[in-house]
């Protein structure tokens, strides 16, 4: 099966999980593969914890543009110039973390980024929230129903001619998996809770760094890092940002403009 | 830690990315844990100066130069830069020089 997520294409041979296929059968294309990936089930890594206490024993190991990522339950190998991936993972939605993984550090390369963040489109304008774990992601998506969601937890932000594209991506929170919309990206708020409604505009280098600090990346060679900070920078400087404080209602729609 | 004279010689740890906008940079250390780092424009002169490594000494005499500073006053600001580069681990002090 192909898949395209965030613009690349997942050629995707073995054995998918019921449970993530479910997820990323209205992200399946036709199009030609920009990876080949390969995965396999295996039941021995399936693991009895829960998963706030696995991540913290995710081990990274970079060797230039290969990578292993390996935890309880998973071992991905990606190699980002041969453009390939093979999976290990227990049954369940473990592959889906190695293929999140994967386009997170494939997207710098061409010249986007995955952001922890939600979003709508509006208008045919696209608006990404971003935030922390907690900051309001999933709620700003509730409270702007019922505008066309672009996801709750990873939107996809991708260059799209001076400007950048926001994509829905299946990597959901639990808003649940979102269609395979985009939008070209009209303005990106950094969310906090608060007891008013503000925004306050952001300069290029507040913006660059909020970016990054809140851009799912496990990037640790120099290349990649280099490529997310242009990214970084591209982005604060063409489209406008802003911090926007917020009341839990319906009034977070004055942003939309 | 070792602490920085003006005969260490520092340099950029390769492990670190960066760009410079509007003439200040921005490095990014990776190792963890992973952070940002943004520097002054003198902060910035310094780093650009030990992209092959330079003694606190060298360095001391080129920011006096360039920025009409006093010498001492250079060496003691650019050894304390040096130590705190280090110590982030966005730059690696050799061994002094005899």
């Amino acid at each position: 099966m192909r898949v395209e997520l965030a613009g690349i294409v997942f050629a995707i041979e073995g054995e998918l999980p019921e449970a993530v296929a479910a997820r990323y059968r209205a992200y399946l294309t036709d199009a030609p593969a920009t990876l080949a990936c390969r995965v396999r089930c295996d039941a021995a890594l399936q693991t009895d914890v829960a998963d706030e206490g696995i991540y913290p024993g995710a081990l990274v190991e970079a060797a230039g543009a290969r990578y292993r990522f390996f935890r309880r339950d998973l071992d991905a190998r990606i190699d980002l110039d041969a453009g390939t991936l093979e999976v290990d993972a227990a049954p369940g939605l473990a592959v889906e973390s190695a293929l999140r993984i994967a386009v997170s550090l494939l997207l710098p390369r061409r010249g986007g980024l995955l952001l922890h963040s939600s979003g709508v489109i509006e208008g045919g304008r696209g608006y990404v929230f971003s935030g922390a774990s907690g900051a309001g992601k999933t709620t700003t998506v509730r409270l702007l129903e019922p505008r066309t969601p672009l996801g709750d937890d990873l939107v996809a932000l991708v260059p799209d001619g001076e400007g950048f594209r926001a994509l829905a991506t299946p990597f959901a929170g639990e808003y649940g998996v979102v269609a395979p919309v985009s939008a070209p990206l009209a303005r990106l708020y950094f969310i906090e809770q608060a007891d008013e409604h503000a925004r306050i505009p952001l300069d290029a280098a507040s913006a660059r760094a909020r970016i990054l600090r809140n851009t799912l990346s496990y990037a640790r060679d120099v290349d990649t890092i280099g490529h997310l900070q242009d990214v970084a920078d591209r982005l604060a400087r063409r489209v406008p940002c802003a911090r926007v404080r917020f009341l839990r209602d319906a009034g977070v729609a004055r942003w939309l403009d | 830690m070792p602490g920085v004279s003006e005969s260490t010689s520092v340099r950029q740890n390769p492990r670190t990315a960066c760009r410079i906008y509007d003439g200040m940079a921005e490095v990014i250390t990776l190792d963890d844990p992973i952070r940002q780092h943004r520097l002054s424009l003198v902060a910035t002169r310094i780093w650009e100066l030990i992209e092959r490594g330079a003694t606190v000494a060298e360095l001391a005499r080129r920011i006096a130069a360039e920025f009409e500073v006093d010498e001492p006053r250079a060496l003691d600001d650019a050894r304390r830069f040096c130590e705190d580069l280090v110590a982030r681990g966005m730059a690696i002090a050799d061994p002094d020089k005899p």
